[in-house]
C-alpha cells in the first residue's frame, strides 16, 4: 500500500507513522466505477470508507423518489462513520460514485476495535465528525431558511471560491433540495439581470458583492 | 466552432420524441434512424436549450463554476 495515498486521506494526516503502521493493515483498496452504488441506505454497517481519489455523492430518497444529496465529497474524505458508532449498525443514507472513484475500507469492528487502542485515531476521528457536523448543520440551515434563489446564489459562491468538479443543473437540484427546472429558471434569471454569464461549459459570477446579498436575500 | 464539449445523451433515456430536435437554435441534434445523434456538433453552443426541453431528462450539461 503506498505511504503517500495514506497521506491524502485528511483524517490519517496528522496521525504518527507508528499509529499510521496499525492503521494500515486494516485497510483495503477498492475502486468503484462512475455511477455504481458504494452503499445503501438501511444495509447494515459493514465498512467505513477513506476516499483516496474521486468523487462519492451522499444522498437520501424520499418515499416519492425524489433524492436529497446531502453531500459530494472528494479525495481525502471519509463516509459511514457514524452508524459505526450505533447499536442498530444501520447504513444513515445512501453513497454512490460521481466519477471513477478509489477507496480505502475498513472493516467496522476493526475500525472500533481501532478506536479503543489507539487514543490517537479517536482523537481524529472525533476532530474530523466535528467539522462534518458543522457542515451539515450549515445544510440544514439553508434548507429550511433560505429561499432556492438564496440557496443558488450561496452555492454559486461556494463553488467558484473552492471548486468541486462539474455540475449538471440537475446535480444543482439534488444538492439544494429543488427540481432542475427551477434551478434552470434561477439560472436564466441571474443572466438576464448580469449577475452571472455562461461561457460554453462555464458558470461564471461578475460580482461577489451582488451574489453576496443575494445569499443573504438582500436583494 | 467553440470547442468540441456537447452535451451528454443518456441513450437509455431518449425515447426519441424529437422535443430536443425542436428546441435547438442551430440544428444540432437529429434523429437518425430514430437515434439522437449529433448532426452539426461544430454549431453547438452549450445554450442547453436540449437539456430544458427533454421530459426524460436524457440530456445533461455539465458547468465549471467560477468567477469571471
Amino acid at each position: 500500500m503506498s505511504k503517500s495515498d495514506l497521506h491524502k486521506i485528511q483524517l490519517f494526516s496528522r496521525i504518527s507513522q507508528e499509529t499510521l503502521a496499525i492503521l494500515e493493515t486494516a485497510l483495503r483498496r477498492k475502486s468503484f466505477s462512475k455511477g455504481s452504488a458504494i452503499l445503501w441506505e438501511k444495509d447494515p454497517c459493514r465498512y467505513i470508507y477513506f476516499l483516496i481519489s474521486g468523487e462519492v455523492e451522499v444522498y437520501l430518497l424520499a418515499p416519492n423518489g425524489r433524492e436529497q444529496v446531502l453531500e459530494r465529497m472528494g479525495a481525502g474524505e471519509a463516509f459511514n462513520l457514524v452508524p459505526a458508532f450505533k447499536h442498530t449498525l444501520n447504513n444513515h443514507a445512501n453513497v454512490r460514485a460521481a466519477t471513477a472513484v478509489e477507496l480505502f475500507e475498513m472493516n467496522k469492528d476493526d475500525f472500533t476495535d481501532l478506536l479503543e487502542r489507539l487514543p490517537e485515531f479517536s482523537l481524529a476521528v472525533a476532530d474530523y465528525m466535528a467539522r462534518r457536523l458543522v457542515k451539515m448543520v450549515n445544510l440544514v440551515e439553508d434548507l429550511s431558511l433560505l429561499s432556492v434563489k438564496q440557496r443558488i446564489a450561496s452555492f454559486l459562491i461556494k463553488q467558484a471560491d473552492t471548486p468541486s468538479g462539474r455540475w449538471t443543473q440537475d446535480e444543482m437540484a439534488r444538492r439544494l433540495g429543488t427540481v432542475r427546472d427551477m434551478v434552470g429558471r434561477v439560472l436564466r434569471q441571474f443572466e438576464d439581470e448580469g449577475f452571472i454569464r455562461f461561457e460554453h461549459h462555464q458558470i461564471l459570477l461578475v460580482d461577489r458583492e451582488t451574489m453576496q446579498k443575494i445569499a443573504l436575500g438582500e436583494k | 466552432m467553440s470547442d468540441l464539449e456537447l452535451p451528454k445523451i443518456n441513450q437509455k433515456k431518449c425515447i426519441a420524441c424529437g422535443a430536443c430536435v425542436e428546441a435547438c437554435p442551430n440544428q444540432v441534434l437529429e434523429l437518425v434512424e430514430e437515434v439522437l445523434s449529433f448532426v452539426r456538433p461544430q454549431d453547438c453552443t452549450y445554450c442547453a436549450l436540449c437539456e430544458e426541453s427533454c421530459p426524460q431528462g436524457a440530456i445533461s450539461c455539465s458547468y465549471e463554476i467560477g468567477w469571471a
